[in-house]
């Protein structure tokens, strides 16, 4: 359901077809999510940003219309336009602007024109900064009363081709998608990237296909 | 097992095209050439040393042209006849011969009449085209195992397994 307030900034509307291709994946996730207790779910891809943010935001939709709420944060500093694409903000708070300046991240969390779906936007930041930022600041605590909050916390990662220390990213998440677009794709490259979930533990849910 | 099926199509694909293009080659290229036999009439028959010079003047003037021996006389002693014979040459080549050999003989002064009996065989060249054939089909063959091995993107749920030993939880 859409919010009644006008905001101002842009927005697309959401994909039909899109909607309709990911419903099960969206249940298999929250049903996953319930089941292992799973607060925060990656989304990831080698070299698709595009489809990454289309995937996450079409199944954060999906997902407030199953009566969840759900908060997506950006991380991806490559993209840090792309929750525009689909989302209507005020543009106003930013991560970490915030977190440079207060305890709590849930300061920079803004609504959106759907009901039950928050975001949390990035500024243009640079990578060394970035990853500063995400060692420091304890961003993974300070996600923890958020996942009370939220049924579901969704985190857009960067293109792992173009961010090489994403253990910073990985640790943020209990469980991960990892979005391939068919014809840009590497199976070597995808394998190296999944093979890293191993290491931190992470439930890997599966690979979401961009087809287009 | 898996690479196969994945890259059936595109390996019958290129040998297809190898196939065909080959076929081609090997029936304009290697199909274009004739075996050529025309017998002249002799007003006189010739001297030894005539038949000896226009051999020597083939060898020399026409043949030197050529990789092999493409151009003989035959000539029996005494016979009213003679025969000019090219092996294995192209139209173009066939006529430029005839008119060198045309040439050559009214040099030596030997009054004739040509066009008696003109033979042209096309040579049937059959293990070269097959070789031809053989050869683009087996390039086609290994350019798409090559083409198959370079690829290395993920377009079915089935790479997602084998590749990744994922599950594909969706496609949009």
């Amino acid at each position: 359901m859409k919010r009644t307030d006008a905001m101002t900034g842009e927005g697309r509307d959401l994909d039909a077809r899109a909607l309709d291709a990911l419903y099960n994946s969206a249940k298999s996730i929250l049903n996953t999510s319930e089941k292992r207790g799973l607060g925060t779910v990656l989304f990831s891809s080698v070299n698709d940003a595009e489809g990454t943010f289309k995937a996450a935001s079409h199944i954060s939709y999906i997902l407030t219309q199953l009566e969840k709420k759900v908060l997506l944060v950006n991380l991806d500093l490559g993209h840090v336009d792309g929750l525009g694409t689909y989302f209507e903000t005020d543009g106003a708070k930013t991560l970490v602007e915030t977190v440079s300046n207060s305890y709590y991240l849930s300061e920079a969390i803004q609504q959106t024109q759907y009901e039950n779906l928050d975001v949390i936007a990035l500024e243009e930041v640079g990578e060394p900064e970035f990853i500063e930022v995400l060692n420091t600041r304890d961003i993974k605590s300070k996600l923890n009363p958020l996942k009370n909050y939220y049924d579901l916390v969704l985190i857009i990662g960067p293109e792992a081709e173009k961010f090489e220390h994403y253990s910073n990213i990985f640790e943020l998440a209990d469980g991960t998608v990892t979005v391939s677009k068919d014809k840009t794709s590497d199976y070597k490259a995808l394998k190296r990237h999944i093979d890293k979930l191993g290491l931190f533990n992470i439930v890997s849910f599966g690979i979401i296909r961009n087809s287009k | 097992m898996h690479f196969l099926k994945r890259n059936f199509k595109t390996i019958v694909l290129y040998t297809l095209i190898l196939g065909t293009t080959g076929t081609l080659v090997a029936y304009f290229l290697a199909g274009s050439t004739y075996d050529y036999e025309e017998y002249y009439s002799l007003s006189e028959p010739l001297t030894t040393t005539q038949e000896d010079e226009l051999s020597i003047g083939l060898n020399q003037e026409i043949n030197s042209q050529y990789e092999g021996q493409a151009a003989s006389i035959g000539y029996s002693s005494e016979s009213q006849y003679l025969s000019l014979n090219v092996d294995s040459m192209s139209q173009s080549e066939l006529s430029t011969i005839k008119t060198q050999f045309d040439s050559m003989l009214e040099e030596m002064g030997i009054q004739y009449e040509d066009g008696v009996d003109v033979t042209i065989t096309a040579d049937s060249n059959a293990v070269f085209k097959l070789v031809i054939i053989g050869v683009s089909l087996l390039v086609g063959v290994i350019l798409g195992i090559i083409h198959g091995i370079w690829n290395r993107r993920v377009e079915t749920d089935e790479d997602v397994r084998y590749y990744l030993n994922e599950k594909t939880l969706g496609i949009f």
